[in-house]
């Protein structure tokens, strides 16, 4: 009874959906971050790394540390990606449900400013604090065949995300914590993805800064320029 | 105003040491990478220097040393670059645009072009360049290339069309690279005319990334400016070697490698290059471990498939060990 009337008087799953996309990031914007891939009990890597995106359109990623895999680019448009990898001179189209850099991120978690882009909303709960917003996949292009997420009321950002590979089975799961306000917006500044098969590996990602840009270079969304 | 804002500069150092049948090589390397951006100009710089032993030489290789303006969506590049026209990872038809490899060279390190090109980018689908090659040497209006290309993504789909003319040679063809089922399928194809004869040049191939861990690429490559068997067969052991260019000899090659990593810090590799019809070449095998912070240690180990081209390179095995230190 509380879920219809939830569902009468509030948000339908795509607007929700739309609103989550709408926090995830600005329309343009430019970002530094740490991402801390943890391996095993004593082996980690971290990687920082350069990021500008722009919504539904494309995003650009460059490494900055370590050294040894500076300068390595990505970019992705639509579900297309390609990595320029600067020891091979050449840019490399890759799956977006890759593994990116060998972490728990595919590149699509990584890269992609959108969710409605793969996912159309399929359900919307309520659940004390938060929605419970299920996410099937648009096409088998898709990431993920399933998204299952929790998503704060305050400020639509999600809380925890659990997804869901072809075959239906739960695959990873994220949380999305240290919501700080940033030009005047919150976002969450902390990621940490698991794959629920090899519990002692994870990745954390920080955002180290972040700022909203006016324009973009169209020349740095091509994969063409990738070397340049 | 250039104000330069973006600054990245990666140099790194590495010890080789090449065991053959007969000799221990050891090769000395420091490469350097510079690269300055603002919103309206950058610089590159991407060098190398190294000291062979025995030979005792010292080598300096200039791969990129290019400055760009940028100025409402059009860009002007002059110096020498490192051009990779064409999706192939190991064979490109457009040799003019993209130095060849050597199937020696493990790491596909490869020298720049001299340029001048001016692009426009302010298309989002297609960007058209006019591009001069300029000489390595003396400036001779011979040797200079010019001509357009145009790129385009669309759809998923990459396309490029060359259009290159020299003083005798018209160099045209196009190249494609879109996804199919999981794969990345591309195929490149050069025409060049010249005196009334067409030369062609093909490379089709696939690469496909399988799970997590494994690479897989594999292509094609038709050289018409090779030797047929009867044309290689008929020349001789000493006037062959004036053909000589090992992977680039003979008409068809098949370049193939697969690759698994575990975790960005270890990894095996498997690769090869033969000529289907003189069933030469070689294999090889590729170990590396980024165990070590800012440090890749890579131990290979080459076979060489004798017959005809390959019967000229005087060692059957080849041992490569390299410890690789990046600042």
């Amino acid at each position: 009874m509380f879920n219809i009337i939830f569902l009468i008087f509030s948000l339908t799953a795509d607007e929700l959906l739309n609103k989550v996309d709408t926090v995830r990031a600005p329309k343009r914007s430019e970002s530094l971050i740490q991402m801390r891939n943890y391996l095993s009990e004593d082996r980690e890597i971290t990687y920082k790394m350069r990021v500008i995106t722009e919504r539904k359109k494309a995003t650009y990623l460059e490494i900055l540390e370590p050294a040894r895999e500076a300068g390595r680019k990505f970019l992705l448009i639509e579900n297309n990606i390609w990595m320029y990898a600067p020891e091979v001179g050449k840019s490399l189209r890759l799956s977006a449900r890759d593994k990116f850099l060998g972490s728990e991120f595919s590149n699509s978690d990584l890269m992609e400013s959108s969710y409605e882009k793969n996912f159309e909303a399929a359900s919307i709960d309520s659940v004390e604090d938060y929605y419970l917003l299920e996410l099937e996949g648009k096409s088998r292009e898709a990431p993920y065949k399933r998204i299952t997420m929790k998503v704060r009321k305050s400020n639509f950002i999600p809380a925890y995300l659990e997804y869901y590979t072809l075959s239906g089975r739960l695959f990873r799961e994220m949380s999305m914590d240290s919501v700080k306000i940033i030009e005047g917006d919150p976002y969450a500044t902390y990621l940490k993805m698991s794959n629920v098969l090899s519990a002692k590996s994870y990745t954390e990602v920080k955002i180290l800064s972040f700022k909203s840009l006016k324009n973009i270079s169209p020349s740095l969304f091509k994969p063409e320029n990738l070397g340049r | 105003m250039i104000l330069l804002f973006f600054c990245f500069f990666k140099t790194s150092f590495g010890s080789e040491l090449i065991f053959t049948e007969e000799n221990i090589f050891y090769h000395l390397e420091n490469r350097i990478h510079i690269q300055e951006k603002s919103d309206n100009s950058s610089f590159a710089l991407s060098l190398r220097t190294g000291f062979i032993s025995p030979t005792d030489t010292i080598y300096l290789s200039i791969d990129r040393a290019v400055v760009s303006l940028n100025h409402g969506g059009y860009e002007f590049s002059l110096g020498r670059e490192s051009l990779f026209w064409g999706y192939g990872m190991f064979y490109s038809p457009f040799s003019y645009a993209r130095s060849s490899m050597s199937p020696f060279d493990e790491e596909l390190l490869r020298s720049g072009k001299n340029i001048l090109s001016v692009r426009y980018n302010n298309i989002s689908y297609m960007t058209p360049e006019f591009i001069v090659f300029l000489p390595d040497d003396i400036p001779e209006i011979d040797s200079v290339k010019a001509g357009i290309r145009l790129t385009f993504f669309s759809a998923g789909v990459e396309t490029h069309f060359p259009l290159i003319f020299s003083r005798d040679v018209v160099y045209t063809g196009l190249g494609v690279r879109f996804s199919l089922f999981g794969f990345t399928v591309f195929s490149d194809h050069s025409f060049d005319y010249s005196s009334g004869d067409f030369t062609l040049g093909s490379t089709v191939g696939f690469n496909k990334t399988i799970g997590s861990n494994f690479y897989l690429q594999s292509e094609y490559f038709y050289n018409q400016m090779g030797l047929m068997t009867n044309e290689y067969d008929a020349l001789g052991e000493t006037a062959v070697i004036e053909y000589l260019h090992w992977g680039y000899t003979g008409r068809h090659y098949i370049y193939s490698m697969v690759q698994w990593t575990k975790d960005k810090t270890s990894g095996i590799g498997l690769f090869s290059l033969i000529h289907p019809q003189w069933k030469s070449g070689l294999v090889g095998i590729t170990l590396t471990s980024a165990y070590f912070d800012n440090s890749l240690i890579t131990l290979s180990y080459i076979r060489i498939l004798k017959g005809r081209e390959f019967d000229f390179i005087p060692y059957d095995n080849n041992i490569l060990l390299e410890f690789r230190y990046y600042l």
